[in-house]
């Protein structure tokens, strides 16, 4: 009777951790790391509201610090998603340090490439052999490095000046403090013909925009503005949820809403399997520190 | 089409109340707002702050001479002159006066505001980083003299907000690598500490707290005084206007300044104590106060740069919606943003007015029965408000209690005014970040 007992108990346990790890309540945490004012937290939002269109019971917060929210990852008992970025991961001792792995990595939902492109509302800007050129990119990274060889490729000179983000670059643009820029922005204007863009990091020639590593012989990792997504333990532990969430975010990323919107901000997803994507955003916050 | 509609009577409302309450300044009245503001968009919290402080102003002299309370210093010249005014029975004449004094001088920098913001935006040179330092030091510089307190006493103050505002994970979230900066690797330092606890508690609580068991025997303040036959003075009324005009760009003091000067100035056209010249100085203050209200959204609008406490709480909150100067493509039916900005300043200053001549006497007697009760209020809406802040970003205690400690060190050393402590606060990051890019320009 004893070892009967201990037996239906044990089976008692076992079913209920395994029924707890496949039930679960579409509740869940999305807080943003980035700062508010970027593309990152804008596309992030657009996931938000759509998860809630699929039933999803939201704490949407831009917390706008992603040390806060790395904290949060390590400790929140529920369900936590936090949108990442490769640059976080450039060093360990970095406070926004999380490497993503196949168990907390829920994949990319925006990639947008860098663009060499010249003053915005001069299509006809163009670049001439031996001149020096002010260039704006996002403070911070190795940018340098590629433009110092880009610069030596094409016989000029850039001036790189960093700047806190894209918007400081933009008004920098605007008042003539710069003559080029190397970011994420211009391949919508590019492309309605406002604006010349030359170089980027793409991965084939678009709009007569030429590859970078089409000009450049060094095995560079070029840095894109990539977003994903890492859950906390909460979340990825439950397999149910997670396996619900993937499918949902992977709806929503197919929605063509959510391709214009991509489109309009330059962006895309590459069309690579998890594990690839998982090994691409790796890829980049290396490149982030050994150019 | 409705928000449009909910904003223009919330911040008027809002300001009518805060300038007729004595110790509601600008600044709380920004941080009681912030509620409503944390769920407008970045355009429409512009918006809500020009009416709102607008109509502040405008109700604030109706305050200072029927309460005889000073809730700000451009107040000071309606102050001065209040012993005349009670004496002779000029009250009402006064508020007309003042009223009509407001609504001249909002017509001609809303006139400007749109042309000038063009010309700005137009002119590359204004959106350099030299200009943004140029700025900056400007507002450094005014600091240092800003006469409230000692020289030194404001290079201290100055020198430990800049320090204040390094506090935190420096640059989380963009694609640089964080700084850090006293955080003593306790995570909920990561945050550093927030602008509605600074503005909060060094300038807002001790104002408020200053007047809350404040009484007034309303009795001794007749109000039922007819209209007195006195031309309106005009000329007083645009040379004020004018002058604030100009006055609203100089950083931190420029309303304060504009009031006051244009006070200083129509003393030597009229200098003698008799009605006429009572009613100049006091319509050219009030119409200097109002239009400098307008030209300090010109460095907001363009720069992105906030000059006075009250516009650095709404730069705060329209910063974590997405706000980039000039970058506003916003419209409501068929309208853009400067249009909309227009016919709110338009239709707020006729609120005001209406308000103000017509129920005078009713709110002064309600808000002087319960003003007591309505400070207190006031500080729970202000706790209330940091502890919404707080839960935005999951870190209410942290909000609390950092507004907790500020505001104690406020009401403590109530004689020091906080103001360079705020402007230093406020201008180091932006003063670090062009440091930076201008080592890159000429490094």
């Amino acid at each position: 009777m004893k070892k009967m007992t201990l037996i239906l108990a044990t089976i008692a346990i076992m079913l209920s951790t395994v029924a707890s790890s496949f039930s679960f309540e579409k509740k869940l945490s999305l807080y943003v790391g980035s700062s508010s004012g970027g593309q990152l937290a804008a596309f992030q939002t657009i996931i938000s509201k759509e998860l809630e269109n699929r039933g999803w019971d939201m704490d949407f917060k831009i917390i706008s610090n992603c040390g806060q929210v790395n904290e949060m990852l390590k400790t929140m008992d529920k369900p936590l998603l936090a949108g990442w970025f490769p640059a976080y991961n450039t060093s360990e001792d970095n406070k926004c340090f999380n490497q993503p792995t196949m168990k907390n990595f829920l994949g990319i939902y925006l990639s947008s490439p860098r663009l060499v492109c010249g003053p915005m509302g001069k299509p006809e800007f163009k670049i001439v052999k031996g001149n020096t050129y002010a260039i704006g990119v996002n403070r911070g990274q190795s940018h340098e490095i590629i433009l110092t060889d880009l610069a030596k490729e094409i016989g000029i000179t850039f001036k790189v000046i960093e700047y806190k983000n894209s918007g400081f670059i933009k008004r920098a643009m605007q008042a003539k403090e710069i003559d080029m820029w190397y970011t994420t922005g211009g391949l919508l204007e590019h492309q309605n013909g406002t604006q010349k863009c030359f170089y980027g990091t793409l991965l084939e020639e678009k709009d007569r925009i030429i590859p970078l590593s089409d000009l450049l012989s060094k095995p560079y990792v070029y840095t894109l503005g990539t977003g994903y997504f890492i859950s906390n333990e909460a979340l990825y532990k439950n397999k149910a949820l997670k396996k619900e969430l993937e499918k949902d975010i992977n709806e929503i990323i197919a929605l063509d809403s959510y391709k214009e919107s991509l489109r309009a901000g330059g962006a895309f997803i590459p069309n690579i399997s998890k594990e690839e994507q998982l090994d691409f955003v790796n890829a980049n916050a290396l490149a982030y520190v050994t150019q | 089409m409705i928000e449009i509609f909910v904003t223009l009577l919330t911040a008027t409302f809002f300001g009518l109340f805060a300038g007729l309450m004595p110790g509601i300044g600008s600044s709380a009245l920004m941080l009681t707002s912030l509620p409503v503001l944390f769920l407008l968009p970045p355009e429409l919290c512009i918006i809500f702050y020009a009416m709102a402080v607008q109509s502040a102003q405008f109700s604030g002299s109706v305050s200072a001479i029927n309460f005889g309370m000073l809730g700000e210093l451009t107040s000071y010249p309606a102050l001065a002159e209040r012993q005349y005014i009670l004496k002779n029975n000029l009250q009402q004449t006064a508020l007309k006066f003042t009223a009509i004094g407001s609504i001249l001088s909002c017509i001609i920098p809303i006139l400007m505001l749109y042309p000038l913001l063009n010309w700005f935006q137009q002119h590359s040179l204004i959106l350099r980083t030299e200009f943004t330092l140029l700025v900056m030091l400007s507002i450094l510089g005014f600091c240092v003299l800003y006469k409230s307190n000692t020289k030194t006493l404001n290079v201290l103050l100055v020198s430990m907000g800049i320090l204040i505002s390094q506090i935190g994970l420096q640059n989380p979230g963009t694609e640089s690598e964080p700084r850090e900066f006293l955080t003593f690797d306790l995570p909920f330092m990561y945050q550093g500490i927030p602008m509605i606890v600074v503005i909060g508690g060094l300038i807002a609580m001790p104002l408020i707290v200053k007047y809350i068991n404040w009484k007034q025997d309303l009795g001794n303040v007749p109000m039922n005084v007819p209209l007195q036959k006195i031309n309106f003075p005009l000329l007083s009324s645009i040379r004020g206007g004018l002058l604030g005009l100009f006055t609203g760009l100089i950083p931190a003091v420029g309303t304060v300044l504009g009031s006051n000067l244009a006070w200083k100035i129509e003393k030597i056209f009229f200098p003698r104590d008799d009605h006429r010249s009572v009613m100049a100085r006091l319509t050219s203050a009030e119409s200097a106060n109002n239009g400098s209200q307008i030209t300090v959204l010109v460095p907001l609008l363009v720069l992105g740069i906030a000059i006075v406490p009250s516009e650095m709480i709404l730069l705060s909150v329209i910063k974590t919606k997405s706000w980039m100067p000039g970058e506003s493509t916003w419209a409501m039916a068929g309208l853009d943003f400067y249009q909309w900005l227009i016919i709110g300043l338009v239709v707020s200053s006729l609120i005001c007015y209406a308000v103000c001549y017509t129920f005078i006497k009713l709110i002064s007697g309600w808000l002087g029965r319960n003003l007591n009760l309505i400070n207190k209020i006031c500080v729970l809406i202000m706790a209330a408000a940091v502890l919404y802040a707080g839960s935005m970003v999951e870190a209410r205690i942290f909000f609390i209690s950092t507004f907790l400690i500020f505001s104690a060190v406020g009401i403590y050393f109530k004689r020091v005014d906080f103001i360079p402590l705020v402007a230093g606060y406020f201008i180091g990051d932006i003063l670090y970040e062009t440091i930076e890019v201008l080592t890159f320009l000429y490094g």
